[in-house]
């Protein structure tokens, strides 16, 4: 132990007279690489004598307790300050070393070094001191101690965080941009450019901490340029380094800012590039810049000057007070956090009354915005905004205000927009207009105003944006054919009847239809509401309006199903892929689906189609419906021709109905088809039905000239 | 939360407290435990702003969001790529891909060819903007609207990708970007909801859309996005049923409510609250619902302008134009959905299709509320979840190709509410496979938008489970090249 007290006092000693040497001849000292390494670790260790003398003095207060004034504590206190010395020379030292780099300078970082001397010189005093001296002499040299540690160790948080670090919170003081009146009086130097270097820069190269000697916290030590002097080159932005190195890479190693910290933006560098360029002169004046220039609205976007009613200064409104306004049909809302103004909507209001206005008066200063929009708000009415003097926005879309009602607006001072679209005005009312100077945009699209008047108005105002385009109808692609009706059917196999409903169109879409398989036209039959069909028919329907094509013809095949046959004979095979359900598919009442593939279907792609139905008995009949796939573009298509034969005896049937169709032109999409063969009313047993299928695909399907057409069949129907 | 809960403890009357005291005293010690902020003078809701009160001046104040599900190619119709037809047929080299992994659809494919579009491209407007033959329409407003070729989201398939959009997160369960907008702006007409529905789609296959990419999320219910459908009955069991009469119906409802109430005073949920304001905005409903969806007033001009189909209810067409009604009368988020874009094969048929069932709407669209007076303040949001791949998806054949999602490029384009019109914001490589200029990613599109209606998109949030949310996750800048 004795020999430990021994080795500290002298090497502490050491270092202390090293320290003191060195900071005497302070000028001369030349450092090699190793210690600056050493230096740098100046930050990590000043933590252990901080640490080291606030528990040392911890325990010396213990130590006064009766409980612990035990010899091991008194131990463990001397150890402790053995080692606060070491640490607190070793640190001063250290910090010294970091000091020589020369990257800090400033008033803080020379308090910050003697306070430093001074606890390490005192550390060594309190060992001498302590067990040899009066109490009073030890306590002075531990107080005076302790306080130097704390003044070394707030200047050096200054140096490190910048002044006033630690009480920043306490003055709650925030970076505000300068605030300027009118960008009239703007300095480019002053108001764009040293804020930026201010946020982003300042940290590392300011007066204290003047990393490579540049310091960017004012104009001239800007153009001193650091340590190669030419940081800052007027007029060649490529020659400045300063420009060069925010403008490196990222992956850079000498890109600044350095990776960790703030970046510069794009708009930031060019504004910077752009200001050395033009001679990095501070006085010059926003104003002054060619207004051609494109630096022109990036700049201008930097500035937050105060203009209109920003300079009225107008107090907020308590919320509270906003939201007692509200009710279901008036929203009442402060626009943002930042600014007093308030926007008021009335919109779609319906038995509008003048009280609606009338009782936002405690509001009437904060007024910026009221939408009246599609409210059957009344000329009248307009009267109550007289005292809304700070009306920004005015919306009065699609309401019945007339001439009479604008006449009651007087100018408003900060009115800038004012809607009047689709309301009853007329030149009477563009006329008043043209007396308001400060508007920028009026809207009177889908207004009787002439084009006359309009043209008038412009000539007064050549800065109003007016809009008022009407749509130019002559443009061909207006002309394009309605859209196809959409229609419900509940059932397209019925037993009684089914349901046809059309899903109705806005505006004036007349629906025509046919039954006979014709093409509608607007003298067909016309659809009004749902109706009911109880026979078998292709519904074929278009819809039709004023001024515009007819749509494509959509077509529904209907089918009744009717009276059940006794046995049913397929007399030629279908394919054997496509057989599901074989004969009993004909008859189940069941619609097949728009593929191939469905079970529903017989499929005949060698053989024509050829069925014998059984009635068992003779029966009544007067029409047989056939219902079939069209999928033209895998080659399913109505048969050529289709003949009904019938007769009470199977070996004499006679034909008694007969039909061809043809292809379809051109290809169309999947669908389904019914053949409806009616022939005068008779008695018969037996029912055969041929179907011939095409010989050849049309031109347009892609196997023409290979493949055949096919017939898919999924029900035959008797009545 | 916490407010809630406040409220509730101050329901507490000295009766009830009385009348409740053996279990009083525990039940405030409770009560000062969950309302720890009670006395220490801040809290989060400090920093929480009314409804309404954005953190700084809005640019926009209403959005119509034309969502384009499926993934529409950009390739075909705004990143025109002329390289792609001196290379096509060729393989894609591998140091453009560099390893990004691919859907299970073309992972196992061996050979990715690159592909030309089948479409030709022209310039249009001031800046000479390229854009496909397929977007007559869109063409004419190109100097209206900032086209952002620059898009890159996360995800890979249509689910998360489109909840990523919509929600921030590609797991479901996060408020949808209208709820958020809801949650932060409250509703300006108050007869309506702040947040709309519209869904349109095409015949066939089709990727379905699942409704919680309009959910609510952890937010109150009544952020949540309202379906209007396009039959008979627009929001369905909205109207009277058969035989009551609407004095009856008003009347039942104020006793439902005063029930609510009651129960709301005894326990504080906040989903009652949300009930009794549902309820009534139901009420009004009944009446502003008709109004809008009634297009007697319309002239047909309008619908001229947004072509045939919006005669038809239920088309996009339709739908644009029932936005733009309903934008009129203060809905804040009208969420469009136009389904079915995913050409994974037959590309070429499917594209052509699906542009002319959207160009000209869409273009109708900012130029009508640019004629109205409403663009400076209605932002139109048309784009994708995702975009498609430069190679081929399966074999080229006849004209006849297929293109596979593609997450790392897309297109989408913005107008109106404060972003900067007339522009071409970022730049895909000359193989439209990776970006070479000013990417966005999906967040910092969501950050932008609430930058436009004046919301620091880090600070709103809400808290749930023990974490604040945001729309933006823990990402996301605002895109400050597109801001006017």
């Amino acid at each position: 132990m004795l020999q430990f007290r021994r080795f500290t006092i002298a090497f502490s000693s050491f270092l202390n007279v090293l320290l003191l040497f060195l900071i005497f001849f302070e000028d001369r000292v030349q450092l090699p690489v190793l210690l600056q390494v050493s230096g740098r670790m100046h930050p990590l260790i000043l933590h252990f004598p901080l640490t080291l003398l606030f528990t040392a003095i911890f325990l010396e207060y213990l130590s006064t307790r009766p409980r612990f004034r035990h010899p091991s504590v008194q131990g463990i206190t001397w150890c402790v300050f053995y080692l606060f010395a070491l640490s607190a020379a070793t640190t001063a030292l250290f910090g010294f070393f970091l000091y020589e780099e020369g990257t800090y300078l400033g008033r803080e970082v020379t308090l910050h070094k003697w306070f430093g001397v001074a606890v390490s010189l005192l550390s060594v005093a309190i060992l001498l001191v302590k067990s040899r001296a009066l109490p009073a002499t030890y306590y002075v040299t531990l107080g005076l101690c302790a306080g130097s540690l704390v003044a070394a160790g707030h200047f050096g948080a200054e140096v490190t965080h910048g002044k006033g670090f630690l009480t920043e919170p306490l003055l709650n003081r925030t970076r505000t941009a300068v605030q300027i009146e009118n960008a009239d009086s703007a300095v480019v130097f002053r108001d764009v450019i040293q804020p930026i270097f201010n946020e982003k820069c300042l940290n590392c190269h300011n007066a204290n901490r003047a990393k490579g000697d540049l310091i960017l916290s004012d104009y001239e030590s800007m153009m001193d340029g650091g340590e190669h002097r030419d940081g800052l080159v007027p007029g060649k932005a490529e020659k400045s380094l300063l420009y060069k190195y925010i403008s490196l890479p990222m992956e850079d190693s000498l890109h600044m800012p350095p990776k960790d910290k703030l970046q510069l933006d794009r708009e930031e560098i060019r504004l910077i590039g752009w200001w050395i360029n033009s001679g990095a002169d501070p006085n010059v004046k926003y104003v002054t810049l060619p207004k051609t220039d494109s630096i022109q609205p990036i700049m201008l976007a930097r500035f937050h000057p105060k203009t209109g009613l920003d300079l009225l200064n107008i107090p907020f409104v308590d919320y509270d007070e906003i939201e007692g306004l509200n009710n279901p049909y008036r929203t009442v809302q402060q626009i943002s956090a930042t600014q007093p103004y308030v926007a008021v909507f009335l919109g779609s209001k319906k038995d509008f009354t003048s009280k609606d206005i009338e009782e936002l008066a405690p509001v009437s200063r904060q007024v910026v915005s009221i939408d009246l929009g599609n409210s059957e708000v009344k000329d009248n009415d307009l009267k109550n905004l007289e005292p809304f003097t700070h009306l920004q926005k005015l919306y009065l879309q699609n309401t019945g205000i007339g001439d009479e009602g604008v006449k009651h607006l007087k100018e408003f001072k900060y009115l800038e927009t004012l809607n009047l679209s689709g309301t009853k005005i007329t030149s009477q009312t563009v006329e008043q207009i043209s007396k308001w100077k400060d508007l920028k945009k009026l809207y009177l699209y889908n207004t009787a105003v002439p084009e006359t008047s309009l043209a008038t108005l412009k000539g007064s105002h050549p800065d109003l944006e007016i809009f008022s385009t009407a749509i130019d109808l002559s443009d061909s692609v207006y002309n394009a054919a309605l859209t196809p009706p959409v229609v419900k059917i509940d059932s397209s196999f019925f037993r009684n009847s089914a349901l046809v409903d059309v899903k109705l169109s806005r505006g004036k879409v007349k629906y025509f239809y046919t039954l006979d398989g014709k093409d509608p036209n607007t003298e067909s039959m016309v659809y009004d509401e749902a109706f009911r069909i109880d026979h078998s028919a292709t519904l074929r329907i278009i819809a039709t309006m004023n001024g515009w094509k007819d749509s494509k013809v959509v077509e529904f095949p209907l089918m009744k199903l009717g009276k059940r046959p006794y046995v049913i004979k397929l007399e030629s095979k279908p394919d054997p892929k496509h057989s599901g359900k074989l004969d009993s598919a004909l008859v189940d009442g069941l619609s097949g689906g728009f593929s191939r593939g469905d079970k529903e279907y017989l499929g005949y792609i060698d053989n024509d189609f050829q069925v014998l139905l059984d009635m068992g008995r003779d029966t009544e009949l007067s029409e047989v419906t056939i219902s079939y796939l069209e999928d033209g573009a895998n080659g399913a298509f109505a048969p050529e021709s289709i003949e009904l034969w019938t007769g009470s005896d199977k070996e004499r049937l006679s034909m008694v109905a007969s039909q061809s169709s043809a292809l379809p032109s051109m290809e169309r999409a999947a669908g389904k088809g019914v053949i409806v063969l009616k022939f005068p009313r008779q008695t018969a047993r037996y029912i055969r039905v041929k179907a011939k299928r095409f010989k050849t695909l049309p031109e347009w399907n892609k196997n023409h000239g290979k493949g055949k057409p096919e017939f898919f069949v999924d029900e035959v129907s008797l009545n | 939360m916490s407010n809630e809960f406040l409220r509730h403890s101050l329901n507490i009357n000295r009766r009830t407290f009385l009348s409740s005291a053996s279990i009083g005293i525990g039940s405030l010690a409770l009560g000062s435990l969950l309302v720890p902020d009670l006395f220490s003078g801040k809290s989060d809701e400090d920093e929480m702003l009314p409804p309404g009160v954005t953190h700084f001046a809005p640019k926009a104040k209403r959005v119509i969001y034309l969502f384009q599900s499926g993934a529409p190619s950009q390739l075909e119709l705004f990143d025109y790529k002329p390289m792609l037809h001196k290379m096509g047929g060729q393989e894609l080299p591998p140091s453009v891909r560099n390893g990004q992994r691919l859907t299970g659809m073309t992972a196992s494919q061996k050979s990715f060819p690159l592909i030309p579009s089948f479409t030709s491209f022209q310039q249009h407007g001031q800046n000479g903007t390229w854009l496909g033959e397929l977007l007559p329409f869109t063409s004419k407003i190109v100097d209206d609207i900032c086209i952002i070729r620059s898009m890159n989201t996360e995800a890979i398939n249509h689910d998360p990708a489109v909840s990523f959009f919509q929600t921030g997160s590609q797991q479901p369960g996060r408020p949808s970007m209208g709820s958020w907008l809801s949650y932060g702006l409250g509703s300006e007409n108050k007869n309506l909801p702040a947040f709309c529905v519209l869904l349109s789609r095409s015949k066939g296959d089709i990727q379905p859309l699942a409704s919680r990419n309009w959910g609510n999320g952890f937010l109150d219910s009544i952020h949540q996005g309202v379906h209007l459908q396009s039959g008979h009955d627009p929001v369905l069991y909205l109207q009277n049923p058969p035989g009551t009469d609407k004095a009856s119906r008003g009347k039942m409802l104020d006793h439902i409510a005063a029930l609510n109430h009651m129960q709301e005073e005894q326990f504080g949920d906040p989903e009652i609250t949300a009930r009794i304001a549902q309820y009534e905005m139901a009420y009004r409903m009944q009446t502003s619902v008709p109004d809008v969806m009634n297009f007697s007033d319309e002239p047909e001009s309008s619908f001229k302008l947004y072509g045939a189909d919006s005669l038809q209810p239920g088309t996009f067409a339709a739908n644009c134009l029932l936005a733009r009604r309903l934008s009129e009368r203060g809905v804040r988020f009208i969420q469009l959905y136009h389904m079915g874009w995913d050409a994974h094969s037959d590309l070429p048929e499917r594209t052509r299709v699906f542009t002319k069932s959207v160009d000209q709407a869409s273009a109708a669209l900012v130029q009508d509320l640019k004629n109205r007076g409403m663009l400076d303040e209605t932002l139109v949001i048309w784009g994708g979840e995702f975009g498609r791949t430069n190679y081929c998806q399966g074999t080229f054949k006849d004209g006849n190709y297929g293109r596979d999602h593609h997450p790392r490029c897309f297109t989408i384009w913005m107008a109106g509410g404060g972003v900067k019109p007339g522009i071409v914001y970022g730049e895909t490589d000359e193989l439209g496979y990776n970006i070479v200029k000013d990417p966005v990613h999906v967040h910092d599109f969501q950050a932008t938008v609430l930058n436009l209606f004046g919301y620091d998109h880090e600070k709103l949030i809400y808290k749930h489970q023990g974490r604040r949310y945001r729309l933006t996750d823990v990402s996301g800048h605002v895109v400050k090249g597109i801001l006017a």
